[in-house]
C-alpha cells in the first residue's frame, strides 16, 4: 500500500498543490486532501486555534483536524521565501509549529524549510529532503520534480487565462473542460479586479463563490494571477519600499497596474479579518483608488461568521452602482 | 531641516545625543499621550497594531509643531514594523503634510547614507564617536532600568521615580565617557540604598513580548511599575540594547543561541518581531526556579506574538510555570489591567504558598 501524504485544502494549497501533488504521486505516494471548506471545518478550527489568529490560520487548523485520520504524513512546508526576495507572513513561518502545538494526535508532520534566499542550490537541497521521505534515489526525485514543475507551469498558465485555482486543478485532473474566456468577453459590460490572497479569493466557501457570482452577473473578472511578473515589476517605482510579504507585494502591484491601465470599472479587495499585512495593503489600494475618478474601490472583509447573504448583497450593490454610473456618463 | 522621530521608551535620549553630536537639526516629538493615540487611531487603518497607531499619532504631533522630516527604522520583515515608515508617509501625504521621509534599513550603507544627508558636516570618524556615546547612553539607561525593576518591589515609587528622572537628566547632558560611567556607579548605589530590607518570599515575574509594547510604558500602561507596586520583582527579557547586540553584533550571539535552543521544542524558526525570543525566554524563565510566572505583552493582532502565544500554552503545560498573555490596544484600560495583574499574583501566591 502506498504512503498517504495529507495536504490541508487551504493556504498554500491554492498556490502549490499541483506541484506537490505531481511530485509525490510520481514518487509513488498517494496524496490526500481535506474536504472542501465547510461550516464544521471552520467551527472546529475556531475552537482549537489560539484566539487572536486570523481566519485563514483558524481554517488551516480546521482542515488539519479533518485530515488527521486520513493520512500517514502531513505535508506543511515552512514557507519562508520562494523567490529569494520576498518572505511570507509570520504565521506561515510558524505554521508547522502552531499546528503541532495546538492539535493533538496528528500524523507525522513533514515541514521542510523553504528559504531560497540562500541561493539556487537551496532548492535542490530542499527538493531532495522532501523526496527522501519516499525514496533515497536522487535521480528518481529530480525526475519527479521536473515533471511536477512542468505540470505546475500548466497550472499557472491556466490561472493566467482567468481560471480560478479550483477550476485550474479540475482542468488539470480532467474533471472539467478548459474555459474560453476570450469568447465571453464581448458580452460582459463591466470589468472588475478581484484582489486578495489566493486562499481567500479561490476558496469557494470562504469567498462565497465571489468570482463565479460576478461572472453570473455578467462581469469580467481579472485577478493578480493574470498579470505577468514583468507587469508587476513595472509598478515597483510607485512604492517607497516594496512590501516584503510575497502575496501582499503581488496584490499591491496588481492593484497599481489595473489603476494605471484604467480598463477596470472597479476593484474589490477581499481580506480576511485579522490579516496582519492587509493593514497596509488595504490602505495602499484605497489611497491609490482615490485619485482614479472612474475606478471604484470596495473592501470586503471575510471572517468566520461571514454569511453568504451579507457579502452577496454588498457585491450586488457595488455592481448596481457601477452600472448606474455608466448609464449616467 | 528639522527631523523628527517616534518616541519609544527612553530611546529619545541616545537619539538626541547622536543628533546633537552630529549637528543634525531635530524636533523632539511630544511624549506619547492620549492625544497621540487618538490621532493615530483616527488616521491609521483600523486593523493596524497599537505601535503603528502611536507612531503615526506621534508623527502628526511633531509635524504640527513644524518638523520637516520623519525618521524611522525599517527592516526586512516579516513583522509589520518594517513598513511603518512607508505607510506613515502615504497617510501623512494624503493628510496634506509636506515633509521628507527617511527609513533606516538594517544595512551600514543605509545608516551612513541617511546621516550623511542630514548632518551638516559629516565624517565617518565623527559618526563613530557619536554612535559610541549614544550607544553607551542607551546601555546605561537600560542597565539602570533593569536594576530599578528588580529593586522596585522594595522601593517607594515616588523616591525611585525622582531618582530616575535625576539620573536621566544627567545622562542626557553629559557626553564624556568617564563622566557617564561615574554617574552610573553613583546612581546604582543610591538606588540600592533606597531599597528597604528585602522581605522574604516576594514573587518574581519575567516579562516577555513585543519590543515596542515592552519598551514604551504608555503602550503597556506602565505594567512594570504596577507589578513593582504590588510587591513583585520584575525582570524584563527584552531591552533594546540587548536586542541590537543579539541581532547585529557578535557579542550577543551566544545569548541568541541559548534562546533558539530553549525554544526548539515549541517553535523552530524565526517568525519576525520578537516571536522566537518570547518563546525562548519564557522557557528559560520557566526552567529557572527563582521565577514564579511569566507575562507576555502583545499588541492586538501582532503576528509574531500570536505565533508565540500558540506555543506558550504548550510551554505552560509542560514546564508548569503560569503564563499570562496580555493583549493591548487603544481600548485597554488601567483598571482592567490592574484587576488581571492582581488576579494573576493571587494565583501565583497560592501556587507557591
Amino acid at each position: 500500500m502506498s504512503v498517504k501524504i495529507g495536504i490541508p485544502k487551504t493556504l498554500s494549497y491554492y498556490v502549490y498543490y499541483p506541484l506537490w501533488k505531481k511530485f509525490f504521486t510520481e514518487l509513488g505516494a498517494e496524496v490526500v486532501v481535506s474536504d472542501n471548506t465547510s461550516r464544521p471545518i471552520i467551527d472546529a478550527g475556531v475552537k482549537e486555534t489560539v484566539n487572536d489568529a486570523c481566519v485563514p490560520i483558524k481554517l488551516f487548523h480546521g482542515h488539519s483536524l479533518d485530515l488527521k485520520d486520513k493520512a500517514d504524513y502531513f505535508f506543511i512546508p515552512r514557507l519562508v521565501s520562494v523567490d529569494g526576495e520576498h518572505i511570507y507572513c509570520p504565521k506561515f513561518l510558524g505554521l508547522p509549529d502552531m499546528v503541532k502545538n495546538t492539535l493533538k494526535d496528528l500524523p507525522e508532520i513533514l515541514a521542510p524549510r523553504i528559504d531560497l534566499r540562500k541561493g539556487k542550490l537551496e532548492l535542490i537541497k530542499v527538493v531532495y529532503k522532501i523526496g527522501s521521505v519516499l525514496t533515497k534515489n536522487p535521480l528518481k526525485i529530480y525526475s519527479a520534480f521536473k515533471k511536477a514543475k512542468a505540470y505546475f507551469k500548466r497550472f499557472n498558465s491556466l490561472l493566467s487565462e482567468g481560471h480560478t485555482a479550483v477550476e485550474a486543478i479540475d482542468v488539470l485532473e480532467g474533471n472539467e473542460e478548459r474555459k474560453d474566456f476570450d469568447s465571453q468577453e464581448q458580452e460582459r459590460d463591466l470589468k472588475i479586479a478581484v484582489l486578495g490572497y489566493p486562499y481567500i479569493i479561490y476558496d469557494p466557501y470562504v469567498s462565497v463563490n465571489m468570482i463565479q457570482k460576478l461572472r453570473d452577473l455578467n462581469v469580467e473578472v481579472v485577478t493578480a494571477d493574470m498579470l505577468t511578473d514583468e507587469e508587476l515589476t513595472a509598478q515597483s517605482h510607485k512604492l517607497f519600499k516594496e512590501p516584503f510579504w510575497t502575496f501582499s507585494d503581488q496584490v499591491v502591484k496588481a492593484g497599481y497596474h489595473y489603476y494605471q491601465e484604467g480598463e477596470i470599472d472597479g476593484l474589490i479587495h477581499v481580506t480576511a479579518f485579522g490579516c496582519g499585512p492587509d493593514f497596509m495593503v488595504g490602505k495602499l489600494l484605497n489611497l491609490g483608488a482615490e485619485v482614479e475618478d472612474d475606478i471604484s474601490f470596495i473592501t470586503l472583509t471575510i471572517d468566520e461568521h461571514t454569511g453568504e447573504a451579507g457579502i452577496v448583497t454588498r457585491l450586488e450593490a457595488f455592481i448596481d452602482m457601477l452600472r448606474l454610473r455608466r448609464k449616467r456618463a | 531641516m528639522s527631523i523628527t522621530f517616534p518616541q519609544m521608551g527612553c530611546l529619545d535620549i541616545p537619539l538626541k545625543s547622536l543628533f546633537k553630536d552630529l549637528k543634525i537639526d531635530y524636533l523632539e516629538p511630544p511624549p506619547l499621550s492620549k492625544r497621540s493615540l487618538n490621532l493615530g487611531v483616527k488616521h491609521a487603518p483600523e486593523a493596524s497594531c497599537l505601535p503603528f497607531k502611536l507612531v503615526l499619532g506621534n508623527f502628526i504631533e511633531a509635524l504640527e509643531l513644524g518638523a520637516e522630516g520623519i525618521l524611522i527604522a525599517g527592516g526586512n520583515g516579516p513583522c509589520r514594523f518594517g513598513h511603518f515608515g512607508q505607510l506613515s508617509q502615504k497617510i501623512l501625504l494624503d493628510l496634506g503634510y509636506d515633509f521628507e521621509t527617511y527609513i533606516i534599513e538594517p544595512s551600514l550603507r543605509s545608516i551612513i547614507g541617511i546621516i550623511d544627508t542630514l548632518a551638516v558636516d559629516f565624517s565617518l570618524l565623527k559618526l563613530l564617536k557619536s554612535l559610541r556615546i549614544a550607544w553607551l547612553k542607551l546601555n546605561l539607561i537600560e542597565d539602570f532600568n533593569q536594576l530599578s525593576l528588580q529593586l522596585g518591589a522594595y522601593l517607594s515609587s515616588t523616591d525611585s521615580l525622582a531618582l530616575k528622572d535625576n539620573y536621566l537628566d544627567l545622562i542626557s547632558s553629559s557626553s564624556d565617557k568617564k563622566e557617564l560611567m561615574r554617574i552610573q556607579r553613583t546612581f546604582r548605589l543610591k538606588l540600592k540604598k533606597l531599597a528597604t530590607k528585602q522581605p522574604k518570599g516576594s514573587l518574581k515575574i519575567g516579562l516577555v513580548g513585543d519590543i515596542y509594547t515592552l519598551l514604551e510604558p504608555f503602550a503597556n500602561l506602565s505594567i512594570a511599575k504596577r507589578l513593582n507596586e504590588l510587591g513583585v520583582e520584575v525582570d524584563r527579557a527584552i531591552y533594546l540594547s540587548k536586542w541590537v547586540k543579539a541581532n547585529l553584533g557578535v557579542l550577543g550571539t551566544i545569548n541568541k543561541q541559548k534562546i533558539i535552543k530553549a525554544a526548539k521544542g515549541y517553535l523552530q524558526a524565526e517568525v519576525g518581531g520578537l516571536g522566537l525570543e518570547t518563546v525562548g525566554e519564557t522557557v528559560l524563565y520557566s526552567r529557572n526556579s527563582h521565577y514564579d510566572g511569566v507575562i507576555q505583552l502583545a499588541p492586538l493582532g501582532c503576528m509574531p506574538e500570536i505565533v508565540a502565544k500558540s506555543a506558550l500554552t504548550q510551554v505552560e503545560n509542560e514546564l508548569n510555570t503560569p503564563v499570562l498573555s496580555l493583549t493591548l490596544d487603544e481600548h485597554s484600560s488601567a483598571a482592567g489591567l490592574q484587576t488581571r495583574l492582581e488576579a494573576f499574583i493571587d494565583l501565583l501566591n497560592r501556587k507557591s504558598g
